[in-house]
Formats: C-alpha cells, sequence, structure tokens
C-alpha cells in the first residue's frame, strides 16, 4: 500500500481547529506571560475537571449517533442535590434544618444514581420508543429543570461543609483533588470504551444499529446503559461544579451540554456515530477552555466570549461533516 | 480456481437468513458430501452459538466483520495486541491453524465469509444506517454505499498492510472485498474510488 501524500486541505479539515487553538495560546502568552503561569495553568485544570466529565458522559452519546442536550440541567440537579446534603449543620439557610450534613462518598454515589435513573428514562424513550435522542433528551432537561425548580423552590444553596469545598481548594501531589477525580473517570471511561464487551457494542451501533442487532447485540439495553452512565457522569459533574464553586442553584451548569458536544466534536467525535475516543474529549475540552482563557486574557468582552463560543461549535460542527462529505 | 463453489451450493451461500440455510444445508446434504458437508456445518454451527450464552440468536460472523473498522477507527490501538485480535476475529471466522490448504476447505471458509459479509451489507441501508448531525437526518443511498465502501476498504485493504497479516487475513479479504464489488457495478465503482482516495 502507497503513504498517503500530504495534503495540506485535509489537514486543515483535521486539525484547523487545534491549529488556530495553537496560534491564540501562542499569541496570548506573548501578550500576556502570566498566561502560562503556574496558578493560571492550574486554574485551567480546574476548570476543564467538571468539563471532561460532562464531555466523556456525552461522547458515549455522540457515538452512538445521538445527543444529549438535558446534560446541563442534570449537572444543576447534581449540584443541587449534592449542595443540599452537605450543607453545614450550622448554617442558617439550611435546607434541611434538623440533618447532619452526610458522607461525601454516599453523596456522590446518591447523586450519581439519582440522575442515572433519569438517564436510564431517556435511554427507554430511545430505544423501545424510537423517540429520537434530540427530542427525547430535550424532554427530559425541560422535566429535570422543572423538578429541581419545585425541589428547591428556586433557592440557591449555600453553606457547605470544608471537606466539599476542600476538594477545590485542597492539592494531593500539586494536583486540586477534582482534578484527580476527572482523571480517574477518564480511566474508567477509557476502560469502558476499549476494554469492555458494552464499549464495543457502543461503537457498534454508532456505526450500524441495524447491524447490531442481527448480530446478536442488545441494542436497547446497551442505549439505556450509555444514557444512564452518562446521566451519571453529569451528577458527578454537578457535584465537582458545587464543590468549585461553592455553590448551587437551578441553574448550574447550564448550556454546558452545548459546550461538552462542541468540545467531543473538536476533539474527533464524530457526530455521524461510530467514531471517537477518549482522547477526542480530553483534547476538545482542553482546545475549549484554553479558548476561553485566551479570550479573557485579550481583554475581549465577557459577553462577546459567548458569540466567539457559538461561532466555534459553528466551525466544529461543519468541519466535522466536511470529514464526513471528504470521505466520499 | 481456488474459491470455486459448485452451482448447487451456491443457494446455500446466497440466502442470509440462518433457519433457511439450515433447511437448505440438510437438503443439500442429504443428496451427498462433495467432502466439505462437515466443515460447513461446523462453520455455520460457530457462527451461530454464543459460547456463552448458548440458545441466543447469535451472528458472530457479522459481528466480526462489524468490529473490523471499528478496531481500526475507534478503540485504542498497541500493534502486537490489535493484530492478536484481529487473528482471533479470524479464527472465529473459521481462518485458523485447523483450516487445511486443499481448495474445497479454503473455499467452505470463503463463502461462509461472504455469506457473513452479505448479510452485513443487507443491512447497511435503510434510514438507520449512517445517520448524520447526530442522528437527526438520513443519509442519502449513495452515502450510505460511499460509507460501507470505505468500511470494506479498510477491511480488505488498510487493516491487513497495517498490521501485516496479508497473508493471513488473504481468504478474508477476498471475502469482503468480492462480495461487496460483485453486489452491483455501482458498488465496484465506489469501492475504485474509495480505494484511488485513500492511495
Amino acid at each position: 500500500m502507497n503513504k498517503k501524500a500530504f495534503n495540506l486541505k485535509e489537514f486543515l479539515i483535521n486539525y484547523g481547529v487545534i491549529l488556530v487553538m495553537i496560534i491564540l495560546v501562542v499569541i496570548t502568552s506573548i501578550k500576556s506571560p502570566n498566561f502560562l503561569s503556574g496558578n493560571n495553568l492550574m486554574n485551567l485544570l480546574l476548570n476543564m475537571s467538571a468539563r471532561l466529565v460532562i464531555a466523556l458522559g456525552i461522547a458515549g452519546c455522540v457515538i452512538t449517533a445521538g445527543c444529549d442536550l438535558s446534560a446541563g440541567r442534570m449537572i444543576g440537579l447534581g449540584g443541587c442535590i449534592a449542595g443540599i446534603l452537605l450543607q453545614r449543620a450550622d448554617y442558617s439557610g439550611k435546607f434541611y434544618p434538623d440533618m447532619e450534613p452526610m458522607n461525601l462518598f454516599l453523596v456522590i454515589i446518591i447523586v450519581m444514581c439519582i440522575t442515572a435513573a433519569f438517564g436510564a428514562v431517556t435511554g427507554f424513550f430511545i430505544a423501545f420508543l424510537n423517540v429520537p435522542p434530540f427530542i427525547s433528551t430535550l424532554a427530559m432537561m425541560e422535566i429535570v429543570y422543572g423538578l429541581n425548580l419545585i425541589y428547591t423552590n428556586a433557592t440557591p444553596i449555600g453553606g457547605y461543609v470544608d471537606y466539599y469545598t476542600a476538594l477545590a481548594t485542597k492539592r494531593f501531589l500539586f494536583i486540586p483533588w477534582l482534578v484527580w477525580i476527572a482523571i480517574l473517570v477518564a480511566a474508567i471511561t477509557w476502560f469502558i470504551f476499549n476494554m469492555t464487551r458494552h464499549g464495543k457494542y457502543m461503537y457498534a451501533i454508532g456505526a450500524n444499529p441495524q447491524a447490531a442487532e442481527v448480530a446478536g447485540v442488545p441494542v436497547k439495553l446497551t442505549m439505556i446503559l450509555i444514557y444512564a452512565k452518562a446521566a451519571a457522569f453529569y451528577g458527578l459533574a454537578g457535584f465537582m461544579l458545587g464543590a468549585k464553586s461553592g455553590g448551587a442553584s437551578v441553574n448550574l451548569g447550564l448550556g454546558y451540554e452545548m459546550e461538552a458536544i462542541a468540545a467531543c466534536t473538536i476533539g474527533g467525535v464524530s457526530v455521524t456515530g461510530g467514531r471517537g475516543k477518549v482522547s477526542s474529549a480530553v483534547l476538545g475540552v482542553a482546545v475549549f477552555e484554553l479558548l476561553k482563557a485566551a479570550l479573557q486574557f485579550l481583554g475581549v468582552n465577557a459577553n462577546a466570549q459567548w458569540i466567539a463560543l457559538g461561532i466555534i461549535i459553528y466551525i466544529a460542527i461543519s468541519l466535522d461533516i466536511r470529514k464526513y462529505v471528504t470521505k466520499k | 480456481m481456488r474459491y470455486e463453489c459448485s452451482g448447487s451450493w451456491m443457494e446455500y451461500y446466497l440466502e442470509t437468513d440462518p433457519d433457511k440455510r439450515k433447511e437448505i444445508f440438510d437438503r443439500l446434504s442429504d443428496l451427498g458430501d462433495d467432502g466439505a458437508n462437515a466443515l460447513r456445518r461446523t462453520l455455520f454451527d460457530n457462527r451461530h452459538t454464543d459460547p456463552k450464552h448458548p440458545g441466543r440468536p447469535v451472528d458472530r460472523g457479522l459481528w466480526e466483520i462489524m468490529l473490523m473498522p471499528i478496531n481500526d477507527k475507534a478503540l485504542y490501538r498497541i500493534l502486537p495486541w490489535t493484530a492478536k485480535s484481529i487473528m482471533k476475529s479470524m479464527s472465529v471466522l473459521g481462518i485458523d491453524e485447523s483450516i487445511t490448504d486443499d481448495d474445497m476447505s479454503v473455499s467452505a471458509v470463503y463463502w461462509e465469509i461472504r455469506n457473513a459479509a452479505r448479510r452485513y451489507y443487507e443491512n447497511c441501508k435503510g434510514s438507520r444506517y449512517a445517520r448524520k448531525w447526530f442522528g437527526i437526518a438520513s443519509a442519502s443511498e449513495d452515502e450510505q454505499l460511499e460509507r460501507t465502501a470505505s468500511d470494506v476498504y479498510i477491511m480488505a485493504e488498510v487493516i491487513p498492510e497495517k498490521y501485516k497479516l496479508v497473508e493471513e487475513m488473504r481468504i478474508f479479504s477476498d471475502a469482503v472485498r468480492d462480495e461487496f464489488t460483485e453486489r452491483s457495478p455501482r458498488a465496484r465503482q465506489v469501492y475504485d474510488m474509495q480505494r484511488k482516495m485513500q492511495h
């Protein structure tokens, strides 16, 4: 087989966004040397941690040629539940005045199980009733938001115990605990994607659901598991964001699903399904966070940053479709 | 011709429904044995029996074919490790040390793989295959054919070269490619285009 000749056009289609990012990082670091300081990089890692967990959840859905619009609201629900269960006993605005703060690990499990249950319902509608993922997750987004509003009465949650917020402030081997959580989740996801039958089923469904069914893949059960697992990750991300910000409200995580979908696409998870790796999500999230930080350092108006992010989403999805078109 | 198939057995290899194939096999084997009946039976049973869940309807041949491009495009790759797992897949499809070099057994394995590939390609169409934009839009027939051609090219040419398994995978490569390119003149054309583009 001949070695493929270097094709600049193809290279730009595949790596254009990343190339632009590198240029942006270089320009920003020249203009503002603080950009590459240890503190700022650590801050970047902290910002990336929860977003990576969300992106890893969404990546599974995108690999099956689906998406998950409920991620942002699930994060809000997870953050609020975690916050309520971890409020200080002496906090005046306590949600449950007589309840003692719970064990951190127990709270993580509770939050992940609750959000996973909602994810399983979404998966059920997609798998058994053939509701397109776009619609099913949109519906779940509204349901979860409504339930969270009723549950919390739209009250902001605060007054967390120290051992909860310490996850963002305290470090192990110079790295904040939240980053370690993200690394652990990435490692587990890598294992699931590459080493388990479930991972192979996921790719097979994304590549060809009909053929997967004929081959004996339990397509419906796998779809439910994928959406439940993703939702569990959103719950965990809500927990992490709560620890980082020291508070939560129903709007925690609003719009994060779009960032995560865009991050996955930038990194190389294909919107046509069947393709994508854990490294794709890591790369995409890094690119996205670097872009946000660079824009801040370059003094771009905070409101205008939303426009820049929107444009990136636009370009990323268009380039992915372009990749597909050029393969013809 | 190494892959020659006697006329009467062609009916068996053109049918993709496992139950109907079983009936055809019983009928044809009653008419006589050309020396490959036992192997044909083994290949069929091996393909449609899940060792962990006997009784569950599976098509392990189709699964291995499906998994091949996924292994190359999506999953983490370590060359010797992936090469080993590819050879495991080949073994499920009947290509292993036990296969003798006589034309009859080579032909039986080749046609069984073609049958699995045929079943796979039959499922590479319809509204659920190759959906675009997060599954919102379905692909045109041409787009579906192009996607399948790309996968066939990866299975038949990219993987054997990349993992240095050209000889070991010869029967497999020939079978999946022949089955696709002989489907229609358009399929052959799309495959050749794919090949030209990837080179």
